[in-house]
């Protein structure tokens, strides 16, 4: 399969492009916070609920709030049917989630508390896990959790000899390389960043700068919906 | 220092350190101050204080004022201890300790010699928040305050409010009578009122 | 521990006087809304929502083994994930017995029915059959999951396509389903009985009734759940209601 022609790749979009994103924050009645995310093919909801009691007991912080983000995919959501329940992937992905948004939450203001951040993917077309995370951001700030930042995911990759940003499913079987990215948008500090397949270090360099720069623009499209929600409230 | 007024999103600079402190809905991140929840941006001038007031939902944490609805765990004479379950109005788990004491003074406007004779372990009830914090402290002194739900000592039925003066309560299976600092609307079913 | 037993007296105390906690009469259904196809990897889907109550229901098919007992039919599985997005209540992991309960009772009301001509889905007797996974998401809950799954399977399977070209087996084909049941969900509290339960009145009910009837107001399946009970009168005063609104819902489902 050609990936990549006269500059264009398989869905039409530059190397620099990413796919369409609809963000819709507060979505869910019953979550303290919720985030609905279409991302091309990819369709992503999360939910966050507390701070509440650590439960079991033996998990609490004295100092500080645990956060126990869920990835997890539905059934129905690949190719072949997924088995339902976390595998070795899901609970990696939930690990290293739940550690990129400890980075910004102000966890010591919730001692021997938990926050629960639930992902679920409904619709899954590579790139699941920046999706993930940048739905899990939206749903805490409308949970009004406290957070130095909005984290923001974005993943940039190399197909056909060239370094391109959020790689699309066939991109990312075919691929060569796939560099997913979470930063604090304001530091631009990098959150979460992992790698696999085969780059030098200045495609890796542009891969890193392609991400920022998609992280960026999502970073706008997530206050822009936090601010659709809560628009009615800002006039009253 | 931006506008006051200002819509401000978790990680939006608002102002420097050099500037003011940071307040409620804002932290201090190596000498910036920025914005930790979704809100308006406003500078509380008494304490120069740079400050967020929320537009989202916020964590449920007790504050003083606040009524709140719990079961009694023990019963001293001088002292009450609680679990608090609930917070008026509140739709969220509650953050942080729920271990709460009534003293003996703040059951009732009226002299109470012992807590023992208003309140039974399991009793469900309403008081306002008179200290929050390490230890907090609940009042139930007042019309809408006390027990709204509690269960007969003998028989572990619902009590329900006696039909002639005798007593506060009586137990619609075993006849018993009990004593009880009850609120207006016992056993109506009310988690809301305040 | 918990507050439950100060928002029954509430309900209780609204029963005396005929009301529910969000207004409705004792026989009202909350507003249905389906929406069909909402995931592309899935063989069909439908995101059903009644009132805030919201499920998400996805088919997928693969080929397999027909059970020996029905060598000539397709075979269908049914799951129901309580995932805890949905509710703080719901905890992550294996499926618990509300989750299971759930999911039998959805796979029961298709199955009597004969919503999925199974004997269509057989390749080679005894060897070759497509497998039909209903697996059905919770998003939002707010009471009633049995009708809201119910009518996400349904809905789902009217929207499903055989993946004949995912298996390189030719050109994809509709899913051959015909007239799915209509499942009505009751809860009785304090002697009062209501259709459609809302999240609070799922949490005092005392008892639990599910009646899927088909397109000619006849019975396909029946579920009596929790500790309480009914009278035979009141059975039979439900199968009525139910017989009533299901060609309301039908007409949603059929959209």
């Amino acid at each position: 399969m050609e990936l990549i022609k006269d500059g264009k790749r398989l869905d039409g979009r530059k190397p620099d492009e990413l796919r369409p994103i609809k963000i819709e924050a507060g979505p869910l009645h019953r979550a303290d916070g919720s985030c609905y995310l279409e991302w091309g093919g990819n369709k992503i909801i999360a939910a966050v609920y507390g701070p509440k009691e650590a439960i079991p007991r033996h998990i609490q912080n004295p100092t500080r709030a645990v956060i126990n983000a869920k990835y997890n995919m539905a059934s129905f959501s690949v190719g072949d049917r997924k088995r339902p329940g976390p595998d070795r992937r899901s609970r990696e992905i939930s690990k290293i989630t739940s550690e990129a948004l400890e980075n910004v939450i102000l966890t010591e203001m919730f001692p021997r508390a938990m926050i629960d951040v639930n992902i679920e993917v409904l619709d899954a077309d590579a790139g699941t896990r920046c999706a993930g995370i940048t739905a899990a951001a939206v749903a805490l700030a409308d949970a009004g959790i406290p957070m130095e930042d909005i984290p923001v995911a974005c993943a940039a990759g190399k197909v056909g000899d060239t370094v391109v940003l959020d790689l699309m499913g066939e991109e990312d079987q075919e691929g060569q390389a796939d560099v997913p990215l979470a930063i604090a948008p304001r530091t631009e500090n990098i959150l979460l960043l992992q790698m696999d397949g085969h780059l030098t270090v200045e495609e890796f360099d542009r891969a890193l700068e392609l991400a920022m720069n998609g992280c960026q623009q999502i970073a706008t499209m997530q206050r822009e919906a936090l601010m659709k929600k809560y628009q009615s409230f800002e006039e009253d | 220092m931006i506008e006051e007024g200002t819509l401000v999103f978790p990680g939006d600079k608002v102002a420097t350190a050099e500037e003011l402190l940071p307040g409620a809905g804002t932290a201090d991140v190596n000498g910036t101050i920025v914005g930790t929840v979704m809100g308006t941006f406003m500078v509380n001038k008494k304490n120069s204080q740079a400050e967020v007031t929320p537009l989202t939902s916020t964590p449920v944490v007790l504050h003083p004022g606040d009524t709140v609805i719990c079961e009694v765990k023990h019963v001293m004479d001088k002292l009450v201890l609680v679990d608090v379950l609930h917070v008026a109005g509140k739709h969220r788990h509650i953050t942080g300790d729920k271990d709460a004491a009534i003293p003996v003074p703040d059951i009732a406007k009226a002299y109470v010699t012992s807590a023992k004779d208003k309140f039974k372990i399991g009793d469900m009830v309403r008081a306002t928040v008179t200290q929050a914090g390490a230890n907090i402290r609940l009042s139930t002194a007042g019309k809408n305050l006390g027990v709204i739900k509690s269960y007969c000592t003998q028989c572990r039925a619902e009590l329900e409010v006696a039909r002639d003066k005798k007593a506060e309560l009586e137990c619609p299976r075993c006849g018993s009578l009990e004593e009880r600092h009850i609120a207006a609307d016992y056993g109506e079913g009310n988690l809301d009122w305040k | 521990m918990n507050i439950s037993s100060i928002k029954k007296d509430y309900l209780y105390r609204l029963a005396k006087q005929g009301k529910r906690p969000d207004g409705r009469a004792t026989s009202e259904y909350r507003p249905i809304t389906i929406e069909r196809g909402v995931v592309n990897m899935a063989e069909g889907s439908a995101m059903v929502s009644i009132g805030n109550t919201t499920v998400l229901a996805g088919i997928k098919m693969d080929l397999g083994e027909p059970y020996p007992d029905t060598p000539n039919k397709g075979a269908l599985s049914t799951a129901a994930e309580l995932i805890p997005l949905a509710s703080p209540d719901f905890e992550s992991g294996p499926p618990r017995e509300n989750a299971i309960e759930l999911a039998r009772v959805v796979d029961r009301g298709i199955r009597e029915s004969g919503t999925i001509n199974l004997e269509e889905l057989c390749i080679e007797p005894g060897e070759k059959v497509w497998v039909v996974f209903i697996d059905i998401h919770i998003l939002d809950y707010d009471g009633n999951l049995f009708d809201a799954c119910s009518l996400a399977a349904s809905a789902a399977l009217l929207d499903a396509q055989i993946p004949n070209e995912r298996f390189e087996m030719g050109e994809n084909r509709p899913l051959p389903v015909q007239d799915p049941p209509i499942s009505c969900t009751f809860v009785k509290y304090n002697g009062t009985i209501v259709v459609d339960p809302s999240l609070e009145e799922d949490e005092v009910a005392e008892a639990r009734y599910t009646v899927a009837v088909d397109k000619n107001g006849d019975i396909r399946a029946m579920q009596k759940g929790l500790s309480g009970s009914f009278t035979v009168d009141e059975i039979r005063q439900s199968i009525a209601t139910a017989r009533q609104m299901a060609p309301t819902i039908r007409k949603i489902l059929e959209g």
